[in-house]
């Protein structure tokens, strides 16, 4: 299926669907720059100064934001993200298999997807930081760009990595 | 000033507030990642694959960006770019030329003057330009959101890789 940052025909251009649809554009990059890396390719970092960060690391990281930002934070639960140590959700994606950390990346990316697409944009998170009133919109908006951010980086590893390139 | 991607005391968290608060959280986030490198460090193109990036000429290319989707599509305006058929990256190339405080600060007079129009403009209007598609201002926001948030990546690693700085 195309990747797509536009609804496609006959799709709504409201704002739950712009929403939707541009989440889902970043989460089908993330998936798209790691797929058809070898397992090692997959496993390197090449920046000395971040040792964590490589292409697998990062979709499992990605893996873990959604799951935490709809659990911990919004619905006041237990996403189960690993803690053990401070970067433990990068870390686990060296220890799957790559397609393994892809599989369970787009399922969890699509319950994220079916959860923004029921969910009142309004409502306040269960866990309010003590200044700021976060509300699910602010959540979605914040999914986007984070992981418009972490595709960036998965554009620059990708390349690093075997030379391919490109938008989507 | 602080960066923040989350509106301040007194500001709104409806969806144009929240909006615009993630577009600027973005574009501070571009011009943080450029400051205070040298003309030679923002000139640098680390990627042997890609001789056109350089943090510089990333972050000239996002204000050509901005300027592109909002003042020519949305509004209808000139396109006053430097591209041509002959080198339709010039606005990359352009980041060179100038001296990197000059790519910054018009970069920031592009940047306010794309929140200025958010700030007022129909979120629902059909971009003047006409396309195949309905494209409309909440669409174009909302791209600039995460085309910015996905360059922050890039500028993430080339900074990184200039001088060691990193950060959200």
């Amino acid at each position: 299926m195309p990747i797509r940052n536009r609804p496609s025909e006959g799709e709504s251009w409201g704002e739950r669907s712009l929403l939707l649809t541009m989440l889902k554009f970043t989460q089908d990059v993330a998936a798209w720059k790691v797929r058809g890396l070898t397992e090692e390719q997959a496993r390197t970092a090449p920046l000395r100064t971040s040792p964590l960060t490589s292409p697998a690391n990062i979709v499992n990281h990605l893996r873990w934001v959604e799951r935490s930002w709809i659990e911990d934070d919004i619905l006041g639960r237990d996403s189960h993200r690993p803690r053990s140590r401070p970067d433990a959700d990068f870390e686990e994606g060296s220890a799957l298999p790559l397609d393994e950390v892809i599989r369970l990346y787009e399922e969890g990316a699509a319950d994220t997807r079916a959860f923004f697409a029921d969910a009142d944009l309004d409502a306040p998170t269960a866990v309010q930081p003590p200044d700021a009133p976060t509300t699910v919109r602010w959540v979605l908006l914040h999914l986007i760009e984070e992981t418009a951010r972490h595709n960036g980086h998965l554009d620059i590893l990708r390349e690093m990595a075997d030379g391919e390139v490109g938008n989507y | 000033m602080t960066r923040d991607d989350r509106p301040g005391a007194g500001e709104g968290w409806d969806e144009r507030s929240l909006l615009l608060t993630m577009l600027r959280y973005t574009q501070q986030t571009a011009v943080a990642k450029v400051s205070g490198l040298s003309q030679e460090l923002a000139r640098t193109t680390p990627l042997p694959t890609s001789p056109r990036m350089s943090p510089a000429n990333v972050l000239n290319h996002l204000r050509w960006v901005e300027r592109s989707w909002v003042q020519e599509r949305l509004l209808g305006g000139d396109d006053d770019g430097p591209w041509t058929k002959e080198n339709p990256d010039a606005e990359f190339d352009e980041g060179s030329v100038l001296p990197l405080d000059e790519v910054i600060r018009l970069y920031e007079e592009e940047a306010a003057r794309t929140r200025a129009v958010f700030a007022e403009h129909d979120l629902d209007a059909v971009m003047a330009k006409a396309t195949k598609s309905p494209i409309t201002a909440r669409w174009i926001l909302l791209h600039l959101i995460e085309e910015t948030a996905r360059h922050n990546g890039h500028l993430d690693i080339m900074r990184e890789m200039a001088d060691g700085s990193v950060g959200d």
